[in-house]
């Protein structure tokens, strides 16, 4: 998985390419501590995303609870693929999803 | 031309190879001309089932795990096998996790399998020979 970071004012965007699964989570659980105390607003851009397996569902998660006592974190460009497994999970009622 | 697969791969079952697991499946796959949504489908599938079976089946020692991958002539189907010989661990056996409850009422744990069973259309589980056998199976 490739992680492209852009940030602008307090904002941070970060797009995933690739895949969110056990193996690569753990790369985007150490990007996120690194720029969560910096940043008010965090979006996840999926459009590249090829898939999400529950590992990167979890640290989602973790991302979205930390993110919710500041500006919160967006999800962007969820794919159909994508999203039928947030259906599955119910995260769909959970995350931000625009 | 068409033609029937049934080939198998045998490699430690650990979180670093998910990746070298997916990438052989991946390969058969798109070989007989799957389409990505089914591919995409399978490789959340392998990842849930190893780290499952590292986690589970293998929880003090580490352990083998064999992925057999069967494909029709026909290409309507398709079946994925992993078997361990590690401790006896049914992951059907547990309850599916409770997807309305709000965030912090909800348990750790179960969303993978909960997973694995959507996304296919057949999960079975069986216990032989001191062996871990899941079987998932397809339809395209």
């Amino acid at each position: 998985m490739t992680i492209n970071k852009s940030v602008e004012n307090n904002t941070t965007k970060l797009s995933l390419i690739g895949r969110l699964d056990t193996s690569t989570a753990p790369e985007l659980e150490a990007e996120l501590q690194e720029i969560l105390p910096s940043t008010e607003n965090l979006v996840v851009d999926l459009e590249q995303l090829e898939y999400i397996s529950s590992a990167g569902l979890r640290s989602l998660l973790v991302a979205h609870k930390q993110m919710a006592q500041k500006g919160g974190m967006k999800l962007s460009h969820v794919t159909a693929a994508v999203m039928e497994v947030f259906d599955i999970t119910g995260f769909t009622n959970i995350l931000d999803i625009e | 031309m068409e033609r029937s697969v049934f080939q198998e791969l045998t490699m430690d079952a650990t979180i670093a190879n998910v990746t070298p697991i997916t990438d052989w499946v991946d390969g058969l796959l798109e070989r007989s001309a799957y389409p990505d949504a089914v591919i995409m489908k399978i490789n959340i599938v392998i990842d849930e089932i190893i780290s499952n079976i590292s986690k589970n089946a293998y929880p003090e020692t580490s352990g083998q795990v064999t992925v057999r991958l069967q494909i029709p002539e026909n290409h309507e189907d398709l079946k994925l096998q992993f078997v361990d010989q590690g401790v006896a661990f049914n992951p059907l056996s547990h309850e599916d996790p409770d997807i309305s409850l709000a965030l912090e009422d909800r348990e750790e744990g179960g969303l993978g399998i909960l997973m694995v069973k959507n996304l296919m259309d057949q999960v079975s589980y069986e216990r032989i020979e001191e062996k871990n056998i899941l079987t998932v199976y397809k339809r395209v």
